[in-house]
């Protein structure tokens, strides 16, 4: 099957449950009112943190949201299926990724951008938020995705997941953090995006190779 | 497969065949016992000399006075948290490739020992921490990846712990360990970076002190005794799940 079968096929089980990625977004917002009762609204605090609330919120959002990633095919022994075959289990693990992204990542980011924009940060500020988020979701969605395919086969993974992918995400933690810190300081700021997206054209190309592989590893298992 | 058949025809895989009567369970343990016996011989001169040396024989350093001693538990420590680390991975990578069952058992006892030394590494740093930098913690690029690596372990022991099924657990952890062992120079490298952009580098210079030989030699002492230790340790855990095994073969388990 090709990549483009198999992105179509994807797009169409989630327009018949739409709920399914209206959800992670749900979470989102609920997690970040959460930050805003803590924080209050009286000063700038909020301001301030908000790139962290919405960082930590997408992070625990898409770690929910990861975990039903595999589990319809898996649940209907489709998976197994397409394993079977190399070309077909690399077209199917990318257009996964891909299909992902379009429908968890954008929405959240888009939805952050007019969170921020009604918190009243800067245009500018928004805007890098914006892509930092874009960005860093894109390097959680590719690890993510590696370690949700090794684990196909266990049961109530979810806690260990978090605790498996939590220290392998922190060196993009750290430059997107530089980045809006640069950013609000009004320093440099391209070069960490330049090493974000760097990581990114790393792992993108290696991403679905790693993931076909782990799927066999976490069905044999 | 024919990756497989390439290696397995070059000298590389003459080497493979030498050893290979040893990655049997019965050959490993009497090897094991030879190789723990010539090494307990050499570890606890070299570690009596390293503790007698530098705990009372080296001079007091200029500014820390006798508080610089710890260092000669902590640098050994630090250094054990990554070689083990390291190891850990390798042990995993060729259990992934090869699927030889010792050498899974060797990463898993790999990880419980590399997490303890990590864990005094941290301890004693920040002991030492509190009299030189006036604090237990700081969020300095070495400590703050110190305790990434902990959490690395972690999540290698967590998977181990968590997983009833010791087959499962295995491939899963191997490949988590492989995948880590990727991020540590990453992790190490950023978290420099994060720190000399934000604050002037006042603890680092601190690490770049040249200390004088009468103190140096009972270091490298320590290391290399703390390094045979671990291969002792490794040694010993790995006989123990091999008799295990070997008990559950027998159904013998259940009456100890």
């Amino acid at each position: 099957m090709k990549f483009i079968t198999h992105l179509h096929n994807n797009f169409i089980i989630a327009s018949r449950n739409l709920i399914d990625f209206i959800n992670p977004i749900g979470f989102y917002l609920i997690s970040i009112v959460i930050f805003v009762f803590f924080f209050g609204i009286e000063n700038n605090t909020l301001v301030q943190f908000l790139p962290a609330i919405m960082w930590v919120s997408a992070f625990l959002a898409n770690l929910l949201a990861l975990d039903k990633l595999y589990s319809q095919d898996y649940n209907s022994g489709v998976l197994e299926l397409f394993l079977i075959n190399k070309s077909v289990g690399i077209s199917y693990a990318s257009a996964k990724l891909v299909y992902y992204y379009i429908v968890t990542i954008i929405p959240q980011v888009l939805v952050s951008t007019v969170i921020s924009l009604v918190f009243n940060l800067s245009y500018k500020l928004a805007f890098i938020l914006a892509i930092s988020l874009l960005l860093g979701n894109l390097l959680f969605t590719l690890l993510g995705a590696i370690i949700m395919a090794v684990m196909v086969n266990i049961r109530k993974s979810n806690i260990l997941t978090s605790v498996i992918l939590l220290p392998l995400f922190i060196p993009v933690i750290i430059f997107a953090s530089s980045m809006l810190y640069a950013a609000s300081h009004e320093l440099n700021y391209i070069g960490s995006i330049g090493i974000l997206l760097s990581f990114g054209f790393i792992l993108a190309p290696i991403a679905p190779f790693a993931i076909y592989y782990a799927l066999k590893l976490g069905y044999e298992v | 497969m024919k990756f497989k058949s390439k290696i397995l025809n070059s000298t590389l895989g003459t080497i493979f065949r030498a050893t290979a009567k040893y990655l049997k369970h019965d050959n490993f343990y009497v090897l094991s016992n030879k190789i723990i016996k010539i090494l307990s011989i050499i570890v606890f001169p070299l570690i009596i000399y390293g503790l007698i040396a530098g705990l009372f024989l080296a001079p007091s350093d200029e500014v820390q006075g006798d508080g610089f001693r710890i260092i000669y538990v902590h640098v050994p420590a630090a250094f054990l948290s990554l070689f083990v680390y390291t190891n850990l991975a390798i042990f995993s990578g060729i259990y992934l490739v090869w699927r030889i069952k010792l050498f899974d058992m060797l990463a898993k006892a790999s990880a419980e020992i590399g997490a303890v030394f990590t864990f005094i590494a941290l301890v004693t740093g920040s002991i030492w921490g509190k009299p030189m930098w006036g604090t237990w913690w700081i969020w300095d690029a070495r400590l703050t990846s110190e305790l990434i690596l902990l959490f690395l372990y972690w999540g290698y022991l967590a998977i181990r712990q968590s997983i009833p099924n010791e087959k499962s657990a295995a491939k899963i952890a191997s490949f988590v360990a492989v995948l880590g062992i990727i991020n540590v120079p990453i992790v190490h490298f950023s978290v420099n970076w994060w720190f000399t952009l934000h604050q002037g580098s006042t603890i680092s210079n601190f690490t770049n002190i040249k200390i004088a030989s009468s103190m140096a030699y009972p270091l490298v002492a320590m290391i290399l005794s703390f390094v045979l230790l671990y291969v002792i340790i490794i040694l010993l855990k790995v006989r123990n799940i091999v008799l295990k095994n070997k008990l559950q073969k027998l159904d013998l388990a259940g009456a100890i």
